[in-house]
């Protein structure tokens, strides 16, 4: 274990308490999962009796339970046991040392997105100080926000300082059994962010990963946790647009909301994660589990992903409308190239009365990628007077690639309103010798004819993201036409 | 500027074009006519180098260069405009956005700075006024839920931004009610200037009271059968085109 | 649990996701008797008549006549993807009844009678029926339910489509089994070339009614077109499951299920659409309404796509909802009554698929049915 680890972790603010990891030397598991690996990770993080309890009950439900077989993905089993469940931070021994040691299609790719060298340093995994450049601006935000009352900091900062608001929200929205993912997360996470939003505070700046970007690495088990209260408003910004490196190839997250009375939560994520090269060698397992709860009367949760990178994205970032009057919203554009596989969508369980939801999702499948949505609306007998609408809508590049909706609309009043429109589309000859009799290239016809598909959810995004995802889509579509 | 010699061209295993000869110099405007399936679009198509449009014999040589072995975006930068007779709709890109691209294309290939947002919109809506286009269109997507005439239009508008040096018309008069008929022949009129050639494709000749060709050439089966001057066009119009396609 | 269970759809098996058939596997069932029927009672046929009473081919099927000769072969087995029902037909089924249409021959109508007797015992029956139509043949084939008792029977039927280049072959299904019953039908089609299958399916009976229609667009310029209504009243569940592969190019298929569900109803439609990898050029449409009436009514939809090729037109569109207010409320501007217009507009969302009925026997049978369910019928015929 290095010095220099230890000196970031002082600077980013990671005090651990006193007495912690003594007994092992080094700061990573060994590979296997077992009641004793989870105390130690309890241990290693100071926990409390009750998130010990709770990570054991996690695990003794999932040990009952088995993986999903429902998604529109095939891919070899993970072997659990082989995963090493606590790395925190990552090492940095097997870190690149410089740019000059990192993958040259990676670096051409940050070049095209217009990344500055600092932060391509970061995203690659450089072992360099560019982190110290960001903690004083860290800093600055934080007095900030501190200033308007809001709680924003690593998980395990937040389990230490607001046990109270953690022991209350935690599990709430996903109960540790919720599925199969969602209670190894429970079982074994080891960091995440946590962000609380008191009564009628609106936060002041948008939640950004660039901001928590040193804070990074916490593995392939993060948690999060985001309240608004009565009133409150905030806008968080998950991921990046540059592909990620990382060596661990199951992520399983969990992501809670809890919005209360006239809240409003909006999440926004850009992923990129390896998505593995064109033989489908390699690349992330995402398997997600992100759901919001609008608690309160007239509360809103607004969910806005662009899943470009992954060899497989399983993820249904979900909306529990339990208060009467309140939104649910999910924009999303999913996009395959090459071998990766998506099944994503959305649920948006109706439950109070005059609960709205809507749905708009752009799938995009070119190469050999397979590109499913799958969602579920489902209205209970108490949602009188709800409304959704889906907008279902996929685009093919190519021969050998697939699309596929798979919606699930379960209705029980009949003071609802549901509707479903999904449609197949591709790049049409005619558009692209269009474009091209005006002077555009191929290549650049191919770009703003997907952007153009993908414009009503890019428009959910806030600006400097929405620029970075239509460049991002570029990328990520280079050699699927043609 | 243009010169096309026995060009043949075969369109999904069909010739469709016989041997075609064309002369189009600098200033003028040629207005090519014919029956239904004589080859007309075909003729325009293959000039703007539409993919699936097969050449399998003659040339095309436009301004020296061998404009056939160009892909359809070089021709576009080397100053070849096709206004289409039905243009493509492309859903979310925004109009503007899409001309400017269009634009900046042609400029970065002929080495001129690119235009940024405030310059290419200082030029598009001065263009817009040519063809009395609302500037409304401007920021919906390209041609969706424009109307017939607005489709047109937006062609012309396209052209008068794009400045190109030859400009292939197909059938732009079609659809057309009298008053949008007025307003487009406007628009290229406007254009009309001793550096640019024109070649107007139309079925009927009442383009051509409005925009006075120098030249009018009667297409059947895939070859001019028939050269003559803008009263030409009046002929066919009164007496059909049997006369010339059948001769007595 | 009685000797059916093992081979009744499962818990968890997603084919039977909103249906579920454990009330079939808890009850007892005896095997159907031979059982004579009093022929005034039933309907004046459509056409060439093959009655089953109780799931039982009566006599000895010589009702088809000319055209379309009979034979009885052993039963077909299913193949293997098959969903559970079918298996289960192919594992209990006695005999095949197996129509063949000679190639270029006009068979005309034929009608499938299934009558439900009244009798004592609780019967479950497993008959099996295939159509083959030759070259260019053309039929017309009525499947049609009617019960003479309110017995609680268990019929599962299969009926096997095999259509050669050029035929075409309508399917109309009148489902007015007892409202006691469990009726699952199932129609299995493979459509050849420029061949083409059409179905018009109304279901108006049973207390469990699934019903299953599986078409294979196996040719170049092959179509199908899928219609149906459920009207799902008190203690009804009424189940569509549609599967078109589209597995070579430009081939076409179009769908239009519509659902009323009134109090303790529940419609289920899952529409499933394959388009393989190089059916390109393939135009798949798919549409599914439903209205509910009245609280604890309940509609579940899940249309789905699974595209392989690009160069495709495929879409769903599906609605779950009440009447339209603001028609409603311009009817009432236009003098009528409230009850009146609600059921003027029911009707009216109804008869979109009744009125392609293609024959004006059957469709004049199913609208008089449908109408029948509402209150008040007489007024709604005045606005036909």
């Amino acid at each position: 274990m290095s010095t220099r680890n230890q000196d970031v972790e002082k600077l980013v603010g990671r005090e651990y308490a006193a007495g912690f990891s003594t007994d092992i030397e080094s700061d990573t598991v060994p590979p296997g999962l077992s009641e004793d690996v989870i105390r130690v990770i309890s241990a290693k993080k100071n926990e409390p009796a009750w998130l010990l309890d709770w990570r054991l009950g996690a695990y003794r439900h999932w040990l009952t339970m088995r993986e999903p077989k429902w998604a529109h993905v095939s891919f070899t089993p993970i072997d659990y046991q082989s995963i090493s469940y606590y790395s925190a931070p990552k090492s940095k021994k097997d870190a690149p040392k410089s740019l000059d040691e990192v993958d040259p299609k990676l670096l051409e790719t940050y070049a095209k997105l217009g990344i500055p060298l600092r932060e391509q340093e970061m995203l690659a995994g450089v072992a360099v100080d560019a982190v110290f450049d960001s903690v004083s601006v860290a800093t600055t935000f934080k007095a900030k926000l501190k200033e308007a009352g809001v709680i924003f900091c690593p998980f395990s900062d937040a389990v230490r300082d607001y046990p109270d608001i953690v022991r209350q929200y935690l599990g709430s929205v996903v109960p540790t059994g919720d599925n199969f993912y969602a209670a190894l997360n429970s079982a074994v996470f080891t960091d995440g962010s946590f962000v609380f939003v008191p009564k009628g505070v609106r936060c002041p700046m948008e939640l950004s990963t660039y901001f928590r970007i040193n804070a990074m690495n916490t593995g392939q088990f993060e948690r999060t946790l985001i309240i608004a209260e009565e009133g409150a408003t905030v806008s968080y910004l998950e991921g990046c647009t540059a592909p990620m490196r990382d060596e661990n190839q199951l992520h399983a997250a969990v992501v809670e909301l809890v919005a209360l009375d006239d809240a409003y939560i909006k999440y926004s994520t850009v992923q990129n994660w390896y998505p593995g090269d064109e033989n489908g060698v390699g690349g992330i397992y995402n398997f997600v589990t992100k759901r919001g709860e609008c608690r309160g009367k007239r509360s809103r949760i607004s969910w806005t992903q662009v899943e470009t990178g992954s060899a497989i994205t399983w993820k249904y970032p979900s909306c529990i409308l339990t208060g009467d009057h309140s939104v649910g919203e999910f924009y999303s554009v999913a996009l395959t190239n090459n071998c990766q596989q998506a099944d994503t969508g959305t649920k948006m369980v109706h439950i109070g009365k005059d609960t709205k939801s809507s749905i708009v999702s752009k799938g995009i499948s070119a190469g050999r990628g397979q590109n499913a949505y799958r969602g579920l609306v489902k209205v209970l007998p108490s949602a009188t007077g709800a409304r959704n609408f889906t907008q279902c809508d996929s685009l093919l590049i190519g021969k050998r690639c697939g699309a596929h909706t798979f919606p699930y609309i379960e209705v029980k009043t009949p003071d609802a309103i549901v509707e479903h429109e999904a449609s197949t589309s591709k790049i049409s000859d005619d558009q692209l010798f269009y474009c091209r009799q005006r002077g555009i290239s191929e290549e650049d016809a191919v770009n703003m004819i997907v952007n153009g598909f993908c414009k009503d959810v890019f428009r959910e995004l806030p600006m400097e993201f929405a620029v970075e995802a239509q460049k991002l889509l570029g990328v990520s579509l280079e050699g699927a036409v043609g | 500027m243009l010169s096309i010699k026995n060009l043949k061209v075969r369109v999904d295993g069909k010739d469709i074009l016989n041997g075609l000869d064309l002369e189009v110099a600098a200033g003028e405007v040629h207005a090519i006519m014919g029956p239904n399936g004589s080859g007309k679009s075909t003729l325009a198509h293959v000039l703007a180098g539409r993919p699936g449009y097969e050449v399998i014999g003659g040339s095309a040589t436009y301004q020296g260069k061998d404009l056939l072995d160009m892909a359809p975006e070089e021709r576009a930068r080397e100053g070849v405009f096709l206004a289409f007779q039905y243009p493509v709709e492309i859903p979310g890109v925004n109009n503007v956005y899409f001309l400017k691209a269009a634009v900046n294309a042609v400029r970065r290939h002929r080495g001129e700075p690119e235009l940024d947002a405030m310059d290419f919109l200082t030029l598009a809506k001065d263009r817009m006024k040519s063809v009395e286009l609302d500037e409304s269109l401007l920021s919906r997507s390209i041609n969706e839920g424009f109307s017939g005439g607005e489709k047109k239009r937006n062609e012309i508008f396209q052209m008068a931004v794009l400045e190109p040096t030859l400009a292939i018309l197909d059938e732009t008069d079609s659809g057309l009610d009298i008053d949008a008929l007025r307003v487009v022949a406007g628009g290229i009129n406007a254009l009309r200037n001793p550096e640019r050639a024109m070649v107007l494709v139309t079925h009927y000749q009442r383009l051509l009271d409005y925009v006075k060709p120098d030249f009018v050439h009667v297409l059947s089966a895939g070859r001019i059968i028939k050269s003559g001057p803008a009263e030409l066009a009046k002929e066919l119009e009164a007496r059909g085109y049997d006369w010339v396609v059948k001769p007595a | 649990m009685n000797a059916l269970a093992d081979l009744l759809p499962r818990p968890g098996d997603e084919a039977f996701k909103y249906t579920s058939f454990q009330t079939v596997a808890r009850r007892e069932y005896a095997d159907p008797a031979p059982t004579a029927v009093d022929t005034a009672a039933l309907p004046a046929p459509y056409g060439p008549r093959l009655l089953f009473v109780d799931g039982q081919l009566a006599g000895d099927g010589s009702g088809i006549v000319g055209a379309a000769p009979l034979r009885r072969e052993a039963p077909h087995t299913a193949p293997a993807q098959a969903n559970a029902l079918r298996r289960m037909n192919a594992a209990l089924a006695s005999e095949c009844i197996t129509i063949d249409v000679p190639a270029d021959t006009d068979a005309g109508t034929l009608e499938l009678l299934f009558v439900a007797s009244q009798h004592p015992d609780r019967i479950a029956a497993y008959p099996q029926v295939a159509v083959r139509l030759g070259a260019n043949a053309r039929a017309t084939v009525i499947e049609r339910h009617v019960a003479l008792g309110d017995a609680d029977d268990f019929l599962n039927l299969a009926i096997e489509v095999d259509l050669e280049r050029g035929a075409q072959l309508t399917h109309l299904a009148v489902q007015r089994a007892a409202i006691r019953a469990t009726v699952a039908s199932g129609v299995y089609a493979t459509v050849a070339q420029d061949a083409s299958f059409m179905s018009h399916a109304v279901h108006l009976g049973g207390s469990l009614a699934r019903a299953d229609i599986d078409v294979v667009l196996a040719g170049r310029g092959a179509h199908c077109g899928l219609y149906g209504l459920h009207l799902a009243g008190l203690r009804q569940h009424i189940d569509t499951h549609t599967r078109i592969e589209h597995a070579v190019a430009d081939t076409t298929s179009d769908e239009h299920y519509r659902a009323v569900v009134d109090r303790g109803g529940r419609s289920v439609f899952n529409g499933k659409v394959r388009i393989n990898e190089g059916a390109d050029r393939s135009d798949a449409r798919q549409y599914n309404a439903n209205l509910l009436l009245s609280e604890q009514a309940e509609a579940d939809t899940k249309p789905e796509l699974e595209i392989y090729a690009d160069d495709v037109k495929a879409s769903h569109g599906a609605t779950v909802g009440k009447l339209d207010e603001s028609a409603l409320f311009y009817l009432r501007t236009r003098g009528i009554g409230e009850d009146e217009a609600r059921r003027v507009l029911v009707w009216a969302f109804a008869d979109t698929v009744l009125a392609r009925v293609p024959q004006a026997n059957v469709r004049a049978e199913v609208e008089a049915a449908v109408l029948a369910r509402m209150p008040d019928a007489a007024k709604i015929e005045a606005f036909r």
